[in-house]
Order: C-alpha cells, then sequence, then structure tokens
C-alpha cells in the first residue's frame, strides 16, 4: 500500500457542512447516492424521508397525483445539503399534489415552510401562530437566504 | 456455477452495483456539439435517452514527485461549452458517457432483481462501442483519439444491516480496520470514511479504494459505498492494448476487492473461488 486516508467522526463532534451534489464532477458514476460525510444527523433524515417519497404510487392521495417528481426531489436534497446549520431539526417532508415536494420546520409558534413544485420552482411561507406573515418565491441558489429563513425560526 | 479455470475470486451475489469502463484521450479539437447529435443518431436505437451533464475533469496517475493528480483548473479559448452527453437505454442498466476527452461505458443495477452481468460480458460491451465511436470519427473524417488512460470502476453498496449495524462494527466489513484505539476517550465513530491507494506493478497505473457512507436513492437505505478504481495509462491505443489494460485493472479491483474485506463479508456474499 502506497497511500492511505482515513477520516472519522463522532456524534460529539458533527463536521462542518459543506454542500455536496448527488453526482461529483469528477466521478464517473452514474448510481445516486448522497455521500453522508459532513453532513449533519437532521440533514441525513431529511434526505432519507426526501429519497423515500420517491416511492409513493401514483394517485397515492386518491386524486391521481404522481409521486413527488425526480427534479422535486432533487431539488429538495440541494436544498438540505447546501444548509450550513449543525444540530438544526430535522423538517418534516411530505408530498404535494401534482408531483411537489414541501419541507417544514416548526419551532413554538414560528413555522416555515418550503414547496418545491414538480419542476423545481420553489416557494416559501413564515408563518407565527398558524398565521402567514411572509411568502414569496425563493431560488435554491440563495443559500444566505434560505439560511435567514431558518435561523428566524429560533431568532 | 463458478467457472472451473477461473482464478480470480467470484461471488454468487456479489454487492456490486455499478461498472464504468473506459478511456480518456487527448481532446478531440475537432469534435463539436454537432458530432454529439451525430454520434447519438449511430447509437439511438439502442440508447435513446439523453442527459446533458457537466464534463468530467481530466486525471492523470503519475508516479515519482507529484503523485496522481486531477489536472487543475486551467483557461483556454474552448471552441464551446465543455460538456458530457448521457446516453441511456431504455432499461436504465446501460450508459455511454461522451465528452470530448472521455469514453466511458457504465452497467448499474436497477432492480432487486437485477443480475451483475459479470465482466466477462461487460467488456465485450465497451469494446463494440469504442470501436463504433472510433468508426464514428472516421467517417466524420475527424482525429483518431490518442488514449493517455483506462479506467475501470466497480461500485459495491454494503446495506446497514447486512454484516454491519454501527461503524463500531466495521471491522467485520474492512479487513484492514480494527476500529481500535489506544485510550478509552473516544465513543464509537458516528461515521467512517477510508480512502487508500496502491501502485499497479511496473507502473502500470493506481488502484484507488474509497468507502464512504452514503445514502441510496432508490431505496432511500444507509449504505457503505466501497468504489475500487483501477487508472493507468495502455501500451497504445489499439484496441487490444485497452482491453489488455482493463483486464489487468479488473484483476486488481477483484483481488483488490477480496483482500480489503473480510472473509465473513465474503460468506455473505457467496464466495465461490
Amino acid at each position: 500500500m502506497n497511500g492511505l486516508q482515513f477520516s472519522t467522526s463522532t456524534s460529539s463532534t458533527l463536521g462542518q457542512m459543506y454542500p455536496q451534489t448527488e453526482r461529483s464532477h469528477t466521478s464517473p458514476q452514474w448510481s445516486g447516492v448522497v455521500l453522508l460525510k459532513d453532513l449533519s444527523r437532521w440533514q441525513i433524515e431529511a434526505v432519507r424521508k426526501l429519497f423515500q417519497l420517491l416511492a409513493l404510487p401514483r394517485d397515492w392521495d386518491s386524486y391521481g397525483s404522481p409521486p413527488p417528481s425526480e427534479v422535486a426531489i432533487t431539488a429538495g436534497v440541494r436544498l438540505i445539503l447546501g444548509i450550513d446549520l449543525d444540530n438544526f431539526v430535522s423538517p418534516r417532508v411530505v408530498p404535494v399534489s401534482g408531483g411537489g415536494v414541501q419541507l417544514e420546520w416548526s419551532l413554538g409558534s414560528r413555522e416555515v415552510e418550503i414547496e418545491i413544485d414538480d419542476e423545481g420552482s420553489v416557494e416559501y411561507l413564515k408563518s407565527v401562530g398558524a398565521k402567514p406573515v411572509e411568502e414569496g418565491p425563493l431560488s435554491l441558489a440563495d443559500l444566505p437566504r434560505i439560511r435567514s429563513l431558518l435561523t428566524w425560526l429560533i431568532a | 456455477m463458478p467457472d472451473p479455470n477461473r482464478t480470480l475470486p467470484e461471488y454468487s451475489q456479489p454487492p456490486v452495483i455499478e461498472t464504468v469502463l473506459g478511456v480518456q484521450f487527448s481532446p478531440l479539437t475537432s469534435f463539436s456539439i454537432p458530432h454529439f447529435g451525430l454520434y447519438w443518431a449511430k447509437i439511438r436505437e439502442m440508447f435513446p435517452n439523453y442527459e446533458i451533464q457537466p464534463p468530467l475533469g481530466p486525471i492523470i496517475e503519475e508516479f515519482g514527485e507529484g503523485q496522481w493528480k486531477h489536472v487543475g483548473v486551467s483557461i483556454e479559448l474552448a471552441q464551446f461549452p465543455e460538456l458530457r452527453c448521457w446516453f441511456k437505454d431504455v432499461s436504465g442498466t446501460k450508459l455511454i458517457q461522451l465528452q470530448r476527452d472521455r469514453f466511458l461505458f457504465n452497467w448499474r443495477k436497477v432492480k432487486d432483481e437485477d443480475v451483475y452481468p459479470r465482466y466477462d460480458n461487460i467488456k465485450p460491451n465497451f469494446a463494440e462501442k469504442w470501436d463504433e465511436f472510433c468508426g464514428f470519427l472516421v467517417e466524420a473524417g475527424l482525429e483518431k483519439p490518442e488514449v493517455n488512460h483506462c479506467e475501470i470502476t466497480y461500485v459495491n453498496h454494503i446495506h446497514l444491516g447486512q454484516g454491519w449495524k454501527s461503524y463500531g462494527e466495521l471491522k467485520n466489513v474492512i479487513a484492514g480496520w480494527s476500529g481500535e484505539i489506544s485510550g478509552n476517550f473516544l465513543p464509537e465513530p458516528e461515521s467512517v470514511n477510508i480512502g487508500t491507494r496502491y501502485f499497479l506493478p511496473n507502473g502500470k497505473g493506481r488502484l484507488h479504494v474509497l468507502m464512504q457512507p452514503a445514502i441510496r436513492r432508490t431505496d432511500a437505505k444507509e449504505i457503505l459505498q466501497l468504489n475500487l478504481t483501477a487508472r493507468g495509462k495502455p501500451e497504445s491505443s489499439t484496441l487490444q492494448h485497452l482491453l489488455d489494460w482493463l483486464d489487468l485493472g479488473h484483476e486488481w479491483i477483484v483481488r483488490g476487492f477480496s483482500d480489503f474485506t473480510t472473509k465473513e463479508m465474503h460468506d455473505l456474499w457467496g464466495r465461490q473461488v
């Protein structure tokens, strides 16, 4: 052997999180995986919930809806991987009729919902005590905006 | 039934879920965007679906000082935006990846019942497609590719619960990992990544082994992804020399995989030879 590298992390030292795409530009791999290195436990849970939605059958809502689209799930994963908050709470991840997906965080009376439609368009809603206080479109590339939405929950 | 003439390790239920056989060559200077479409027309019956992907960076295995490296970011006056085209078959199990300096042939497992078709069946598929691509380049009046690297990758997925239930049990899977620490302070690792590399004989290349925890998209399962990649320079660009090199890379991957993993896991995967 002429090269060796080990790396580990323990539950008491959550690693710094880096955005990771499902397929590295340096890898010819085709099979889709999300590498867990440097991800926080809440992110791992969220990614797992998102992938589980791909197995939903058509008509899961009894209104003829398809399961969340690959595009929506991929966008959801990118959003989760882009959030550099350790020790955060994992969102509720729910399918949306028409092939979308919604991520929901709530802390106390504050709630943030991020909805991704089947084509990957994203909208958010902030509410306090179930009353909407702000909503609008969101770009997945705007990581500072996404971060501020989530830190509002704990502000 | 295992082949009685086979000397390489063989498993009845290997954890391999993807293989990649391919070549890297000097960038084809005359190859431009229309050529992707012209080539697709040749293979479209078998590979009717396509996707555009960002290009793979060039990788050169070097020896001595400098070791192996990704060739760094370079600025050049490109004729067109660099891209990589994926051409996919209907079953979603076969893929041709093409860019100006790379040609790769992937097989992957899609359904649980899909059986790894074995290297001896995948290699002729690669050879046929590469030969067809070279024929296309001749027909299109383009230059002959000067291959500078061959590469072969095996992607293995080892499920949580298949021989290991936590990273404290990783020694049950990875032969070289004891998991022991010299004191008693650290708890069981939450996660472990392992990366090793080995010289192939006579400067023919390297074997890279990378074990990374991951979640699989298809079924949301937590897995250890164990990738073995052999890369190196073939003797020449002739098909025979490319296949000779791939045989060497394959041998190192199969023997390397067997050395890297434990006998207990070999039993689970049904080692026959």
